[in-house]
């Protein structure tokens, strides 16, 4: 039995105003992209698993690509292990929804390894690509990969037109903002005056970069070990002739961000340092001409209902009176904090998610954060 | 055992842990309290995430480091500064007789490349400048606040992947110099953080053992932060009588709530106890959304360790 008055409830009562929740409805609605970006620790992977349940309630085939979500929940999602192919999430027992909602964790390598192969010319060329050491290390451990392959697996299922919406996790990256540009950064590091100078065919023409070139190449082989030079060289050989195809690939990527059915979404806690990192992220948007659709502020605690209680001298009586009034406080204090972050831009919506006194970390908890986010579409009885 | 003697262990501490559990609240917390004791600190951030010299009521830190609180009687100085991979790069060329080359690795781009030829090498380059500071004795305590989530476990770990992989050259020898000192544990310790919750004490679990097998490294205790005080003997003891004939129903439910928390909190903190054989250092949950130096102060003085949970 709920009783409606625990504060939990009460909170979630009021922490979707009626224009929100139209709104964020509608973001899913029409939306084919989410993308999910903020500070770490403030439930991204849950509230993107939770938004795509949403759309899933609300008759979507959803999908949602999370790139390191904690193990209970991937437990959950039915993703333990990682692997490239979604997997059909089923509805907690005893309701269902007229979508679907499934869950893919990504697998940067051979996400990587899937790209060189369809981008070569040749079976030879993947094979020597895939073979290279330096390869191995770029596609396992290269910052900004994971940001690469993540929105690269987003524009495949986007692309094949399995569901009608994909919602991705963003990698726990300070700056979601390497997820726009990661598929920029490898066609920027093919086009590197080093990778012209590394592979270039002839003595002659290395003789024309000059001395200087000579002495920087040698210089690198001093201080990273002449065999990761050779391994260099070998890796820009073997992609000479590549670049065209991921020149593409990238501006393909890129349009697909920018369409009015990509949207993007900041998570955040209500706390100061998250609220920072989340308004740094915003303005970093706005300022390559990206439409921040929709805030979600998480972890909000509960606010407590007014209390004109006397003020009794029972010791224990007036502690929980403090309690009660630092528990108030904040709360407020950090409604005004959430309320500052989108002052600037009114038309971004606000939705607030109340602090739970439970991890979520399974279907039925999704199911509560999908009904929080988006009210009234709860699961037929199954 | 008082704080000092834990924090200043080691002549550096590497505060680690999952975004968001408060590691540059610890680390501004720690450089307080060793200030506070009469240690020199220096505080390095190593990313672009904001608020550490704030919290210490200074200005945003750069790569020169700069003075956050000169310090006075009995009181150490706090100075700070941000270690980028590029500038530490410069600075090695600079120290190795290299200056001519410096300039044009950077406007090369070099940077870009020998990271991609060696993975890890910017963590490296980072942790490379640490050493050196630690050798040249520029303060009683260095302090770095370690980069977010799981890249606290690459960063650790760059120095052992570089030095298994590359044979020689001047890259290797600075991996072997810095996996020297992480694995001492008189000059060297890692600060673990947590949040007394389910999913922050799986990661930090798991994060410890990590370091301790893949990375040799010594880990000094656990911090659990945003505990909320026991209310064993406050609200939680309000006799029930007295609840139903003084309080409205607002009132309970904050009995309610803090009893629940309470007791997530017992049942997460036994947890980590069962599962991590080390020192716990409790901090205290600040009733606001916005820290300020005055919360620290309060932060620092509650730096104590407790005894050594039994396995």
């Amino acid at each position: 039995m709920t009783d409606p008055h625990l504060p939990g409830r009460a909170a979630a009562d009021r922490a979707t105003s009626d224009h929100a929740v139209a709104d964020l409805a509608t973001v899913l609605d029409r939306s084919e992209v989410v993308l999910a970006g903020g500070p770490g620790g403030v439930g991204k992977t849950t509230t993107a698993a939770a938004r795509a349940g949403a759309a899933a309630r609300r008759g979507r085939r959803g999908v949602v690509v999370t790139v390191d979500p904690a193990r209970r929940l991937a437990d959950s999602l039915g993703v333990a292990e990682v692997g490239n192919e979604p997997r059909l999430v089923l509805p907690p027992t005893g309701t269902s929804w007229p979508g679907s909602l499934s869950a893919l964790m990504l697998d940067t390598a051979s996400t990587f390894d899937a790209l060189v192969r369809s981008q070569s010319t040749s079976t030879e060329q993947a094979e020597a690509i895939l073979g290279n050491p330096m390869y191995r290390n770029i596609s396992g451990a290269l910052s900004g990969t994971q940001e690469y392959m993540a929105v690269e697996k987003l524009h495949e299922l986007h692309r094949a037109g399995d569901f009608d919406l994909v919602v991705v996790d963003t990698p726990p990256s300070r700056n979601a903002i390497d997820l726009l540009e990661a598929p920029g950064r490898l066609v920027r590091f093919l086009e590197h005056p080093i990778y012209r100078l590394l592979t270039a065919p002839s003595r002659s023409a290395l003789r024309a970069f000059g001395a200087a070139a000579r002495l920087f190449l040698r210089t690198l082989r001093g201080i990273a070990g002449a065999e990761i030079v050779e391994d260099a060289v070998e890796f820009f050989q073997a992609f000479a002739g590549m670049e065209d195809g991921f020149r593409r690939r990238a501006a393909d990527v890129d349009r697909m961000l920018r369409e009015p059915s990509t949207s993007f979404v900041v998570v955040s806690s209500p706390r100061d340092e998250a609220l920072r990192e989340a308004g740094h992220l915003i303005g970093e948007l706005r300022a390559r001409d990206m439409t921040v659709d929709a805030v979600v502020v998480n972890l909000v605690h509960p606010e407590p209902g007014a209390v004109e209680a006397s003020r009794g001298d029972h010791g224990a009586l007036r502690a929980l009176l403090t309690l009660h009034d630092r528990l108030t406080t904040l709360a407020l204090d950090e409604r005004e904090r959430a309320r500052r972050l989108v002052a600037a831009d009114s038309s971004t919506i606000v939705t607030e998610l109340p602090l739970l006194d439970h991890d979520v970390h399974d279907l039925d908890g999704l199911g509560e954060l999908a009904s929080l986010l988006v009210p009234g579409d709860v699961g037929t009885e199954g | 055992m008082d704080s000092i003697r834990w924090i200043t262990a080691a002549k550096v501490a590497v505060v680690a842990g999952k975004g968001g559990v408060g590691k540059t609240t610890l680390t501004a917390a720690l450089a307080r309290a060793a200030a506070d004791a009469g240690r020199s600190v220096l505080v390095v951030g190593v990313d672009g995430r904001p608020g550490l010299a704030e919290l210490l009521g200074g200005e945003a830190l750069d790569y020169e480091p700069q003075v956050i609180d000169p310090g006075g009687t009995g009181r150490g100085p706090i100075s700070g500064r941000i270690i980028r991979p590029e500038a530490a790069l410069l600075d090695y060329l600079d120290d190795h007789g290299l200056r001519r080359v410096a300039k044009r690795f950077l406007a090369t781009g070099a940077v870009d490349v020998l990271a991609t030829t060696t993975p890890g090498i910017r963590d490296l380059l980072v942790l490379g400048k640490v050493k050196q500071l630690e050798q040249q004795g520029v303060a009683d305590l260095i302090l770095v606040d370690a980069p977010a989530a799981g890249h606290a476990i690459t960063f650790l770990h760059a120095a052992r992947s570089i030095s298994e992989v590359v044979a020689g050259g001047r890259v290797r020898q600075q991996a072997d110099d810095v996996l020297e000192l992480l694995s001492d544990p008189a000059r060297c310790q890692v600060i673990l953080v947590t949040l007394p919750e389910e999913t922050p004490v799986n990661e930090v679990v798991e994060v410890a053992f990590e370091l301790e097998d893949r990375v040799g490294i010594k880990l000094g205790p656990v911090v659990v932060n945003g505990c909320w005080p026991d209310l064993d003997a406050a609200p939680l003891a309000v006799p029930a009588d007295l609840l139903d004939e003084t309080s409205p129903r607002h009132l309970r439910e904050t009995a309610a709530l803090a009893a629940t928390r309470l007791e997530r909190q017992r049942e997460q903190l036994r947890r980590l106890s069962d599962t991590l054989p080390l020192p716990q250092v409790l901090l205290p949950f600040r009733f606001t959304a916005g820290l300020t130096p005055a919360d620290l102060d309060a932060l620092a003085a509650s730096l104590r360790i407790e005894p050594v949970p039994t396995p």
